[in-house]
């Protein structure tokens, strides 16, 4: 009953939000706070290990900024997965850890963009869970921390906010030219103890998982081949002990 | 250490374990093991691995801690297997090795490489060489036969291992392959080969520095007069040659400075052996108290140096763990010597149970970022790192208006030390019978 409840609130609350319809908003079309970044060449490169920038003036709901699209390109390639930091602000609340999320980016080629696409409403901090989407007051700032442990340039070809509907369509329209990028986040004590929160997450890790076993699919063929040899053994050495019995 | 068939308990032969099925198990252990290997890590995993990584590339050891054989043991396996790693100083390469020690920023850099799972399978694999051997070793140690098949097993599935090394992925099957090798060797009178592999370990682990003294005062005692004195003094020259260089008078007798230009630390200023000292009940400082009463014991003994030297290595083991605060994964260097008693004193299983129990409880309660929590699953998905641990969900779920955490840690870390001193004294009271049979026979 309860979450029947929740799920009638969350319809209702998305009707009266505007969810459903198809908006992207342009970032590169708002005025940038930048700390710690340098214009080199082109490239915005951080200066320091708090470099970020941030875009103001936004009020979207947690529907219109589901997906956040960036085409980027890298001034030289990284070596290494740099880790990045996207924070969100609403109005009665600023950035702070709990509205934070991490993702990875590994690109390996540098004087071409690539565009990746970060499916933000699978974070619980940033969309919430059935019990409290009423909670969730629309989105006016956000912010983008550079790799704390190194120097990155990027220059921004793209950088877009997309609503749920727009953010499926591109994946399903263009699947072979985006990166998806999986976002993370900490998740707060209080509210894992609810099945919305603790069932998804569970979901998004272990199909990441499976995901990520794929990518190296010389190790994934070893690996498995180690395993069904092994079960072959003990299931061999059953067999023949069965019949010689 | 005459563990066959003079134990003074009955040797129960359950059916089920036949010798086809000891070898099903086995395979089922390793299987275990290959299914863990490439998704847990920790922290450490990194930094361990850079550090080999550092060594293989430039030649220079630099790791003033004592674990010179380790970091030499899985340097041996780096230099077969790395060349399946692809681009490996994107992973390991790092610009200041000074400070070698990876911070969680770089782990999960480190662990969203799309081949880690073969890199981590790749810097487990010493572990679970030496890990498969340390079984081995348990079985030929209890006479190869149906207790030995019980005690094999119980070694191979005993989470604290599985925990330490595939879980954790730290190298302590290392040390402890050493140590079982030494108590194998001694069984058969091999005293020098015994004190060459107890050398190995105490340059492998720093708890393992307690046993060479032991070692020493057992070859000095009564009973050590079986074997040669030449073979004596060489065993002794080894495992004292053994100690200088782990606690570095060596280098501290020369040049103090390492590659980096750093003072070299002795293993005395190791954070982890000043707790041992901070144990005190009353005026007593009990580690040292214990330990100094083990060392009168085995150098004033006159029984069988290699009947005694289980029982005082147990001793001093299960005493720094009664002792001092620890790390979860450090409690895997006791559990090879409940295992070698389990062949010939069933009474030892149940306490090894309740060990296992309250170790996870006790470890659970007590946690810190990444030790014992979902954290090391970041390397099938950096998702796990974000879920809360245990503390955090006992205080959300409001469990500590029942029993607050400390209280909770408190019972568990008390179970978790009443289990170790009633296995010590099951121990004990296994030696006072075999020394009761001896007599009346």
């Amino acid at each position: 009953m309860r979450n029947f409840i929740s799920v009638v609130l969350f319809v209702i609350s998305a009707l009266v939000s505007g969810a459903g319809k198809a908006t992207t908003t342009n970032l590169l079309e708002f005025a940038w706070e930048y700390k710690d970044l340098a214009d080199r060449q082109g490239f915005l490169t951080n200066t320091s290990r708090d470099g970020f920038f941030k875009v103001s003036g936004l009020d979207l709901t947690r529907d219109n900024a589901c997906f956040l699209a960036m085409e980027i390109e890298f001034s030289e390639p990284i070596l290494r997965p740099a880790l990045f930091e996207f924070f969100w602000a609403t109005k009665p609340n600023a950035f702070a850890e709990q509205r934070k999320a991490r993702f990875l980016i590994n690109h390996k080629t540098s004087g071409e963009p690539s565009l990746y696409l970060i499916p933000l409403c699978k974070l619980y901090g940033f969309s919430g869970n059935l019990d409290m989407p009423l909670r969730q007051t629309n989105i006016s700032s956000v912010r983008l921390d550079y790799p704390m442990n190194r120097t990155v340039g990027l220059k921004f070809h793209q950088a877009t906010l997309l609503s749920s509907d727009v953010g499926e369509a591109l994946l399903n329209e263009k699947a072979s030219e985006i990166v998806l990028i999986e976002p993370y986040e900490r998740v707060i004590a209080s509210s894992f103890r609810s099945l919305d929160v603790i069932l998804p997450k569970l979901y998004f890790s272990f199909e990441d998982g499976a995901r990520r076993l794929g990518a190296d699919i010389g190790f994934l063929l070893f690996w498995l081949s180690l395993i069904l040899t092994l079960i072959g053994i003990i299931i061999w050495r059953t067999v023949t002990k069965v019949n010689v019995r | 250490m005459n563990l066959p068939n003079n134990s003074g308990y009955p040797v129960s032969q359950p059916r089920w374990l036949t010798s086809e099925n000891f070898i099903r198990l086995v395979l089922v252990a390793v299987l275990l093991r290959i299914v863990l290997m490439p998704f847990f890590g920790h922290v450490d995993t990194l930094s361990e691995a850079r550090r080999i990584f550092y060594w293989d590339q430039s030649g220079i050891y630099f790791d003033d801690i004592s674990r010179n054989v380790t970091l030499q043991f899985q340097l041996l396996f780096y230099k077969v297997f790395s060349v399946f790693i692809p681009n490996e100083e994107s992973l390991f390469a790092l610009e200041d090795m000074s400070n070698s020690t990876a911070n969680p920023i770089e782990y999960f850099e480190f662990v969203s490489s799309d081949v880690i799972f073969r890199v981590l399978f790749i810097i487990k694999l010493p572990f679970f060489v030496a890990d498969l051997v340390t079984a081995w070793c348990v079985f030929r140690l209890c006479g190869s036969d149906h207790g030995a098949r019980k005690a094999t097993l119980l070694w191979l599935f005993n989470p604290l291992m599985l925990f330490a090394v595939y879980i954790f992925g730290r190298f302590e099957s290392i040390p402890v392959m050493f140590c079982a090798l030494s108590l194998l060797a001694m069984q058969r009178d091999r005293i020098i080969w015994a004190a060459i592999f107890l050398g190995l370990s105490i340059n492998s682990r720093e708890l393992f520095i307690f046993l060479g003294p032991v070692f020493v005062a057992l070859l000095c005692a009564p009973g050590a007069k079986q074997y040669s004195l030449i073979s004596r003094g060489v065993a002794i020259t080894v495992v004292v040659f053994a100690v200088a260089v782990a606690v570095q008078l060596i280098s501290l007798t020369g040049n103090s400075i390492d590659t980096f230009g750093r003072e070299v630390t002795s293993i005395a200023s190791e954070g982890r052996v000043d707790y041992l000292f901070k144990f005190i009940i009353g005026s007593f400082v009990m580690f040292p108290m214990v330990y100094f009463v083990t060392l009168l014991f085995a150098w004033n003994s006159d029984f069988e140096t290699k009947e005694l030297v289980l029982l005082t290595f147990a001793l001093v083991v299960s005493a720094f763990f009664v002792f001092s605060s620890h790390t979860a994964h450090y409690t895997s260097w006791f559990i090879l010597f409940p295992c070698l008693y389990y062949a010939r004193n069933p009474k030892i299983l149940k306490p090894c149970i309740a060990l296992f129990g309250s170790w996870f409880f006790y470890n659970l309660a007590i946690t810190d970022l990444g030790v014992f929590t979902t954290w090391l699953a970041s390397p099938l998905s950096i998702h796990f790192s974000g879920l809360p641990n245990f503390p955090a969900m006992y205080q959300a779920l409001g469990l500590s208006k029942s029993l607050d955490l400390l209280s909770f840690s408190r019972i568990w870390s008390t179970f978790y030390r009443a289990c170790l001193i009633y296995i010590m004294f099951q121990i004990g009271c296994m030696f006072y019978k075999q020394l009761r049979q001896k007599r009346v026979g």
